[in-house]
């Protein structure tokens, strides 16, 4: 069943704090930095960010003939000087794209060699992941918010040293933290097995044991908060295209749609009916359902449009949820 | 990996991607362009070319007429793919107007056209499907007692009941199965019965129709009856006025232009809806399909068998009540005229029933996805949002709006002064939320900066104008024009109170229940003012 906002009839609980939820940026800036504005228009005491903070592509800017020429939006484009160059970058990274200048040399590399490639992506994920720990304690360090942040199942494990080395936002990933007094949070980056080669894909198995390890340690877990990339299996939060997996990379099969959460998800959720579930993972599948009394929630992303698709959750002062919303901004 | 040269034969810069998850569902390009011929009201569109124009704006030129509404259209596609390319997900105008001018706007305009729509087309779609599909077959059948039944109340309302629940069960069943349907019925059956019109005109060209026609209905109504009847109406034969060719846009406006509204209404799954050109051709081959080849071309051959000046003469005998054929006068009949064989006339119908099955079915599946976003946008309550575990589908939203239209069928049916203010009112709210929508367009740019600067229209200027405000801002005058037009016009019929009672209805309820939905979150402790507040992407 999918829900707008707390359905009891009874006059809801006033807000004590409210945290503030949003995922899936993939390397978006605008998004990134609407969120971090977001905070104080939302008037939020808590943020937390979902998995899924790198690109998913990399933007050759090649220098050539004086100036430089790279694809934005489908066209090539070039930059003259210094200026444009500047604006070409920017603008490349709006679009969730990692820019790299290069030589024609080097851009000649990057077509033969596939590892090279793949060296300049994580570079270029870390990079950016480290600008924007950077950012997010300059906003939010002097709003006194705490940020929890986690990797999701596309994101290099190379950025939890990143993320454990942030002098403000707090790696969240694998951990039971008390986010408010009386409420505790467990995250989890990891999710079950896609038709691509993630580097956070596991086995439901391996998936639900490690959910179980966290859950168990929860005190209150009625009053938890189950931060965890992957929604539930059959939830609603989780369709998509089945894809064609047998040419690669695999292809959507036109009009036909499957459920794509975890089960062990929505396992570790049914047998211990948190308070509040956040995921992110399936862009197209975002709504607020519940899953016996959980209230699981994903806010979609279009982080390649520059949206930024969130929820918002009130909780009373007993830490209990009071109301719940998705916003897009 | 290979890189693509651009022309001057430099090899032109590709991106590098990498193995990561989250697809869109995708429509195929042929998928929307056929999905919106038949929204655009494919064949069904034959409602409105006869015999209502020919009466009521004496000298109507119905292909001129076609070929300037495509016109308008030209500049409704562009308008459509640019805001479709900058926001490529389910919503449309609702999503376009919301974030481009108010939510208030955005939600009540849309609210309005749904509306409307419902009021519309499933009845309408119900009427095409018996009147120019069954009636004919049923004639050509010798099944006299069948024809009396389909054009009597209770049977338009059968039909139109099937007909709903048809379009709710297929809803329910979700997108693939209508795919499926309307690649492997719906399209066929559309060209099958285009082809057997032009082909059955054609092959009457130098046919005595005079004829047929005496011979078609028992006891006979014969030309010369009609001819007399029109004369005594006061129909003189007139050339062709530019003026009332032009005021009959107002209703075709909507429908050619809307070859791309059930693109819009399915962006979230239509393969490429980032890319500007992409959207544009697809909208504007849907437009040409329509207009040209679905609707000019088959009325320019039917006029010139029967003869354009019979078809003025039967439409003033029968608009002023002077003749009473034993069916509704359409041109589905006419074509049953030209042949005595039951298998011709099948196939001609065939394109009846498939296009008016689809123009309901297009409310049903394009209405249930605006309203989901509005739902999950909280501006409806989350009944209109709440997904099927099982199915994937809006069962609850269907099933509501499924009932509302048994409802309308049966006003439809049992109460026909209705038909032209619902005919001609839906058709209305169309342009007026195109209006709307061009007119988030032509701020589109200024208010929504950073969404437009990372879209493909911004590469689009006139000096430093943005194209899409310039025909944002070409559209909305064009729009309002067409509105002005029908709201003065009494040959439009909403010059009347009832028709104007609907049309200003569909928009205050939208108002009432945008205030009242925000009242009612408010009271469970939602901050609605979340929704609007401004969030600086610096």
């Amino acid at each position: 069943m999918r829900l707008k906002a707390r359905s009891r009839a009874r006059r809801p609980a006033e807000r004590s704090w409210r945290l503030l939820y949003a995922t899936d940026f993939h390397a978006g800036d605008v998004v990134l930095r609407k969120f971090l504005n977001a905070v104080s228009v939302y008037e939020a005491d808590v943020a937390v960010i979902g998995g899924d903070l790198t690109g998913k592509r990399l933007a050759p800017v090649v220098k050539q003939d004086g100036g430089w020429r790279a694809e934005v939006l489908g066209r090539e484009q070039t930059a003259a000087d210094g200026r444009e160059l500047q604006a070409m970058v920017r603008r490349i990274r709006e679009l969730g794209q990692y820019p790299v200048v290069v030589t024609a040399e080097e851009y000649e590399e990057l077509l033969r060699d596939s590892d090279a490639v793949a060296r300049r992506f994580e570079a270029q994920a870390l990079l950016q992941v480290e600008e924007w720990l950077t950012l997010a304690a300059e906003r939010l360090e002097p709003l006194g918010v705490p940020l929890y942040v986690t990797g999701g199942n596309d994101d290099y494990f190379s950025i939890e040293a990143v993320l454990d080395s942030a002098s403000y936002a707090i790696n969240a990933d694998g951990k039971v933290l008390e986010i408010a007094p009386g409420v505790q949070m467990i995250s989890c980056g990891y999710g079950n097995p896609t038709p691509w080669p993630c580097p956070r894909d596991i086995s439901e198995e391996e998936l639900g044991s490690r959910l179980e390890i966290m859950a168990s340690q929860l005190s209150d877990p009625g009053r938890a908060i189950f931060n965890l990339h992957v929604p539930p299996f059959g939830s609603g939060l989780d369709v998509c295209a089945q894809l064609d997996t047998s040419v690669d990379p695999p292809r959507p099969l036109v009009g036909q749609e499957i459920n794509a959460g975890s089960t062990a998800v929505r396992a570790v959720i049914e047998r211990y009916q948190p308070a509040i579930g956040l995921h992110g993972h399936i862009h197209e599948s975002s709504g607020i359902v519940k899953v016996g009394s959980t209230v699981c929630i994903n806010p979609g992303s279009e982080y390649g449009e520059g949206v930024l698709r969130s929820a918002v959750v009130d909780f009373a002062a007993d830490g209990r949820p009071a109301s719940w919303q998705l916003l897009t901004a | 990996m290979t890189a693509r040269a651009d022309s001057a034969g430099t090899p032109r810069v590709q991106l590098f991607t990498r193995a990561s998850s989250g697809l869109i569902r995708e429509l195929s390009f042929g998928d929307t362009v056929w999905y919106g011929v038949f929204s655009g009201g494919a064949l069904f569109g034959f409602v409105y070319l006869f015999p209502s124009p020919q009466y009521l704006s004496p000298g109507i030129n119905i292909p001129l007429m076609l070929l300037l509404t495509l016109l308008y259209g030209v500049v409704v596609y562009f308008v459509y793919a640019a805001l479709g390319s900058a926001m490529p997900r389910a919503g449309g105008d609702y999503l376009y107007e919301s974030r481009s001018l108010h939510p208030v706007v955005g939600f009540t305009v849309p609210w309005a056209c749904q509306l409307l729509f419902w009021l519309t087309f499933p009845p309408a779609g119900a009427y095409v499907l018996s009147t120019f599909g069954l009636v004919p077959i049923a004639q050509a059948a010798n099944a006299d007692g069948i024809v009396s039944w389909l054009v009597s109340e209770n049977g338009v309302f059968v039909v139109s009941a099937v007909t709903v629940i048809a379009c709710w069960a297929l809803t329910i069943s979700g997108l693939h199965l209508y795919r499926r349907i309307q690649r492997y019925v719906l399209v066929p059956g559309l060209v099958i019965s285009v082809l057997t019109i032009i082909g059955l005109t054609l092959a009457s060209f130098g046919t005595n129709f005079s004829r047929d026609f005496d011979h078609f209905q028992t006891p006979a109504l014969t030309t010369q009856q009609v001819a007399a009847a029109a004369a005594k109406a006061g129909y003189h034969p007139m050339g062709v006025s530019l003026s009332h060719t032009l005021i009959w846009i107002a209703v075709l406006a909507a429908y050619v232009p809307y070859s791309m509204y059930s693109a819009q209404g399915l962006l979230g799954e239509v393969k490429g809806a980032r890319s500007l050109t992409r959207l544009y051709m697809s909208f504007l081959t849907g437009g040409v399909i329509l207009a040209v080849i679905l609707l000019a071309l088959p009325f320019l051959l039917i006029s010139h068998v029967v003869g354009a000046d019979f078809l003025n003469q039967y439409a003033w005998a029968y608009g002023a009540g002077l003749i009473h054929p034993a069916y509704l006068p359409n041109i589905g009949v006419f074509l049953s005229m030209l042949t005595s064989n039951p298998l011709v006339v099948a196939l001609v119908a065939l394109g009846f029933i498939v296009g008016g099955f689809a123009i309901a079915n297009v409310v049903f599946v394009n209405s249930a996805r605006v309203m989901m976003a509005m739902g999950l946008d909280g501006s409806l309550p989350s009944f209109f949002s709440d997904v099927s575990d099982r199915r994937h589908t809006p069962v609850k939203a269907a099933t509501l709006w499924s009932v509302c239209a048994l409802g309308v069928c049966a006003i439809f049916s049992y109460v026909p002064s209705w038909f032209t203010i619902v005919l001609i009112g839906g058709a209305i709210g169309s342009v007026i939320v195109v209006g709307v929508t061009c007119l988030a367009a032509a701020v589109f740019p200024y208010r929504a900066p950073e969404i437009f600067q990372a879209s493909p229209s911004a590469r689009y200027k006139v000096g430093s104008v943005p194209l899409v405000t310039i025909m944002g801002v070409l559209g909305t005058v064009m729009s309002g024009a067409l509105v002005v037009v029908a709201l003065v016009n009494s040959a439009l019929g909403l010059t009347s109170a009832s028709a104007q009672l609907v049309l200003g209805g569909a928009f205050v309820t939208g108002v009432i229940v945008y205030a009242a939905v925000r009242v009612y979150r408010r009271r469970e402790g939602v901050d609605t003012s979340l929704a609007f507040r401004y969030v600086p992407p610096e």
